[in-house]
């Protein structure tokens, strides 16, 4: 890998984790919806999709899974699994999407629709409470609105960072 | 690119509407059940059965009743039924002859009483009617606390005296005999035997704190609460899933009385005369009903780490409520835990 | 922002309205008993019906998990975690609420009273 892409990821990636850490502090939704975050991590995850391809986006966001599980939620936690599936669910759907017609925004709200229906799966899964489905039209909600501003920032930061490259 | 796009669209909305109505659709139905209840034996009796045919479940529920009233009069020591030789005969005839001719249920119970207390080295003995009869006095009272000596002088019979003999007779030794610690598992589980023989399976029995049930049909196990001693309002502390299987609780919480501060329930231990306190409740799983009682009598009257080794040479599983609130489960419950 | 995201944002809108509508339709029972579960096993039901005020303490991964009913409604008081989501949620009194304590592994649910075959006392 040529040495500017490598650098680029890689600011990308701790870039990421820093949003991941900071999007913490601020537990805005922990009061209403279970498990729903601002998501403002991902903007460097739809950037890295727009910059390089789906290939390098996956990467970044499955590295950015693991540091977090080795700073934050601790590794193969309960909390490390419900992030590594919104982040396949997530990074799957706006690879899918990617080559649309839809503009960055877009495939933005997928990613975060997606993420947080990932994370509905991993709680069916392991802690099977089939009651958490009825948050579902809430979720999707939140996520339209936070997938469309980290997706507005995403395309804002993108469109700096090319020019520069 | 867009038509792919519009596609794609549609297919999410129609991948979410077909989940809806899955979900609509799964959303429990209304099972054809009976249920009816019965007070026999100081116990309020809930039986439910699931079947289709109800003529049979008329002539089940009368069978039933039948099945419980005859068990509560032959177990009744403090009254006699007409034509019936029950335990109050035994304990106040007065007839001339050394012998008695009874019942050949009633038979049966003393002599898996008489078994019993062999097994439970004389933790189980069912001819301490007069002791009981002692404690009931202080109970119904609500003050006081008998003392050893009272307790002591009440307790004029001993095992030996029920003597069993040939033909479903007995010597006429008028013991005061109780057989509070299996009637209810053996009526129960004559209720269970008599539902598989007319072929309703799909059965719930619950006697007071003995539980009977059959294999479901609309799920593979049933599901069974057991209550928190502490709760007053059938709060559960745990909940345990089978089939064919009894579930048995004995616990100090049950019949009671307190006095200056202290809590008299109505389990004696035959050896000190005096209720135990090991524990708050024991919970017995096992098959059979007549085992699951007595079981549970018996680890209730014995601290919970003797009754853990005890219960290994039995197969019935257990769980102990202690009195600091602890739950301690036995090896093999794990069997009784999944859905 | 183009066409295809704003026909991407109303179809979301449409069946989000959809799926609303369904829960509301979600019949709630009339009995209602709060189940609280450790690694998804039962470890107490608390009757919701009375409208008294109590706590309750069950034992969660990290410790002992305060858990408050008041008037029908139930919530987390107090957990040990980093980030205490599950006990700023709040209240929680309708089947289709929940609350969950990743942390401790406890979850609570709203659930109809007759949820076991039977009970045994």
């Amino acid at each position: 890998m040529e040495y500017q892409k490598l650098t680029c990821l890689s600011m990308l990636l701790a870039l990421s984790i820093l949003l991941g850490i900071l999007e913490s502090l601020f537990p805005i939704f922990s009061g209403m919806i279970p498990g729903m975050k601002l998501g403002i991590a991902n903007i460097m995850i739809v950037i890295t999709l727009f910059l390089y391809g789906r290939k390098e986006a996956f990467l970044v966001a499955l590295l950015r899974v693991f540091l977090m599980g080795i700073l934050r939620t601790g590794l193969f936690s309960i909390a490390f699994f419900f992030s590594i599936t919104g982040m396949f669910f997530s990074v799957g759907i706006m690879s899918l999407f990617y080559s649309t017609k839809l503009s960055i925004i877009g495939v933005s709200i997928m990613g975060s629709i997606f993420h947080s229906i990932g994370q509905l799966v991993a709680a069916f899964f392991f802690l099977q409470i089939p009651n958490l489905i009825y948050y579902l039209p809430w979720m999707i909600l939140c996520s339209l609105i936070t997938g469309t501003i980290t997706g507005y920032l995403a395309k804002e930061a993108l469109s700096v960072i090319r020019k520069r490259l | 690119m867009q038509e792919k796009f519009n596609k794609g669209i549609w297919i999410l909305v129609l991948i979410l509407a077909v989940g809806l109505l899955v979900f609509i659709q799964i959303q429990p139905k209304d099972q054809k059940e009976y249920i009816q209840n019965f007070f026999y034996m100081d116990t309020y009796i809930y039986v439910k059965l699931y079947e289709k045919d109800s003529k049979k479940v008329e002539q089940a529920f009368e069978q039933i009743d039948t099945i419980y009233k005859e068990y509560h009069q032959l177990a009744d020591r403090n009254q006699p039924y007409d034509g019936v030789v029950n335990l109050y005969t035994i304990h106040n005839n007065s007839l001339k002859t050394d012998t008695l001719t009874i019942d050949s249920r009633l038979y049966d119970m003393i002599l898996y009483g008489k078994e019993w207390y062999v097994k439970s080295n004389g933790l189980i003995d069912i001819s301490m009617g007069n002791v009981l009869d002692v404690w009931k006095q202080y109970r119904d009272k609500q003050e006081g606390v008998p003392t050893l000596d009272e307790l002591k002088i009440s307790d004029t019979a001993s095992i030996e005296d029920i003597i069993l003999l040939e033909n479903y007779q007995m010597q006429n030794t008028h013991v005061n005999i109780d057989l509070g610690a299996l009637a209810k598992g053996y009526a129960t589980e004559m209720v269970g035997k008599y539902l598989e023989s007319i072929g309703i399976t799909n059965y719930v029995i619950n006697a007071g704190g003995n539980v009977k049930v059959g294999v479901p049909s609309h799920k593979d196990k049933f599901s069974i609460g057991i209550e928190d001693p502490n709760s007053d309002t059938g709060e559960v502390y745990k909940v345990v899933y089978g089939k064919d299987i009894s579930v048995v609780t004995s616990g100090g919480y049950e019949r009671f009385y307190e006095y200056e501060g202290k809590r008299y329930h109505h389990i004696i231990d035959p050896n000190t005369l005096m209720p135990t306190n090991y524990m708050k409740s024991v919970t017995v799983i096992t098959e059979d009903s007549r085992f699951g009682d007595i079981l549970s009598t018996i680890l209730f009257l014995m601290p919970i780490e003797e009754g853990k080794i005890w219960l290994e040479s039995f197969d019935a599983e257990a769980i102990w409520y202690t009195n600091d609130n602890q739950i301690i489960t036995s090896s093999g419950m794990y069997k009784y835990e999944q859905k | 922002m183009n066409k295809n995201d704003i026909k991407l944002i109303i179809g979301i809108g449409f069946v989000t309205l959809i799926l609303f509508l369904a829960i509301s339709m979600v019949h709630q029972p009339d009995a209602k008993m709060a189940v609280v579960y450790y690694q998804n096993e039962i470890v107490k039901t608390i009757d919701l019906s009375k409208n008294e005020q109590k706590e309750y303490v069950v034992e969660g991964k990290n410790g002992p998990v305060v858990i408050e009913v008041n008037q029908g409604k139930i919530r987390v008081k107090k957990e040990d975690s980093p980030l205490h989501i599950c006990s700023k949620q709040g209240y929680i009194h309708k089947s289709t609420e929940t609350i969950v304590c990743l942390p401790n592994q406890i979850v609570i649910q709203i659930e109809e009273q007759n949820k076991f075959d039977t009970i045994v006392r």
